[in-house]
């Protein structure tokens, strides 16, 4: 766990000296950390973006958004929370979007038949139980198992200790196992 | 890896590609924003400069003596400390990762609520003329907007020169750096030390400059797609 951590921190300053240098015009560090960011970002946008087919324009849209706002991005702070502040921002105003056009396609749409009871017991909806977490639960579970951060780089941002972090993560997982077996 | 790679690994990786190309193509260098602490010193600096304007266009022939009473000086104190506080935090939120939590901007509230409460303490005159009342107020409705002004344009710029992305919220938080350090310095220019006259004529319009500025924010932000 420890050594999966140090390399975890390894990579992320990594990243940070390639923004840096992007920053300042290096094209080979640019490509590099595009090509090292986009799994991540990928993963971390389709736990947002319930349609797969307009998952790809939200990547798109949050890679130009992340290169567009690279003169902000302060080079002796890690990368991560910039990054997935930016995605976050930009998959919220993707679903925005997307409820706005859909509430208005339902207006002009034949009546969707009713989901039978059975198809909803069998999906059990991890974002519903993410949702129905107390906040503070809520916002541990999104950054050590959405966002991929470190303990210690979650509870920086959290504004708590580590040990803190790990407990509210902990009790995260105990209401969502629950929440899922239901 | 990711379901897109999953599903048509081929065509994400191409379309991946293609972008990071044309990325790469468009690269130049660009001019990283000053320290946030470096920027915050400068706009105390602007800050400075009109205190001193304020200070020598003052209509308060008594300050000396009120910079001895304590409730004045508290409330003062306490509106700098608080404009200060929502400048530091309008910089901040216009850097992605950085956007001040619920615990900062509740920091903020409760300073200003406290130091509003301060005007309590304040002797209300009830029998004041209305005529002379609103001829009272108005110039000091003016002059709050005016020591603001500057102030809240700085600020506006150094936000919109980072990368907002709540335009309403770093919009409000300007304001209220720029609108209640602006309170502090009425308050060391307007003679008038009475409850009714401080809570219609300063404090309202710093909530209302406050909430005009949220509205330009917001509105701006929505011009360039955000929200």
């Amino acid at each position: 766990m420890r050594k999966f951590e140090k390399a975890a921190e390894e990579r992320s300053r990594l990243r940070a000296r390639l923004m840096a240098r992007t920053q300042e015009g290096d094209t080979e560090a640019c490509r590099a950390l595009l090509d090292d960011i986009g799994p991540m970002l990928t993963n971390f946008l389709r736990r947002r973006i319930a349609d797969r087919n307009e998952l790809e324009d939200v990547y798109q849209d949050t890679m130009l958004a992340l290169f567009q706002a690279r003169h902000t991005y302060e080079p002796a702070r890690p990368l991560e929370p910039w990054l997935f502040a930016i995605a976050r921002n930009v998959a919220a105003d993707h679903a925005r979007r997307y409820w706005t056009r859909a509430s208005v396609e339902q207006l002009t749409d034949k009546t969707p038949e009713p989901v039978r009871e059975e198809e909803l017991r069998s999906a059990p909806n991890l974002e519903d139980a993410v949702a129905r977490l107390p906040e503070q639960q809520r916002e541990a579970f999104s950054m050590l198992k959405l966002e991929g951060l470190s303990i210690e780089q979650a509870a920086e941002r959290a504004g708590v200790s580590a040990g803190a972090l790990r407990v509210r993560a902990h009790r995260a997982y105990k209401i969502l196992r629950k929440l899922i077996s239901e | 890896m990711s379901e897109i790679a999953n599903r048509a690994p081929a065509d994400h990786e191409a379309r991946h590609r293609a972008l990071v190309e044309r990325m790469v193509a468009d690269l130049r260098p660009v001019r990283r924003l000053w320290p946030i602490g470096l920027r915050l010193a400068l706009w105390i600096a602007l800050e400075a400069g009109v205190l001193l304007f304020a200070i020598y266009h003052s209509r308060r022939t008594d300050l000396g003596r009120q910079l001895s009473n304590l409730w004045f000086l508290l409330c003062v104190g306490g509106f700098a400390a608080a404009g200060v506080v929502g400048a530091a935090l309008a910089l901040r939120s216009a850097i992605p990762g950085r956007a001040p939590g619920r615990r900062e901007v509740g920091f903020l509230l409760v300073l200003t609520v406290g130091s509003a409460l301060l005007l309590l303490h304040e002797p209300i005159n009830a029998n004041v003329p209305i005529a002379t009342f609103v001829g009272t107020g108005l110039p000091c409705v003016f002059g709050i907007a005016t020591l603001a002004l500057l102030p809240l344009l700085a600020l506006l710029w150094a936000v919109k020169r980072g990368a907002p992305l709540e335009g309403g919220f770093g919009g409000a938080l300007a304001g209220a750096g720029a609108f209640l350090f602006s309170f502090a310095l009425m308050r060391a220019r307007c003679p008038i030390d009475e409850g009714l006259h401080l809570f219609m004529w300063h404090f309202l319009p710093t909530l209302i400059g406050i909430a005009a500025s949220a509205g330009a924010g917001f509105l701006w932000s929505r011009k360039r797609g955000g929200k």
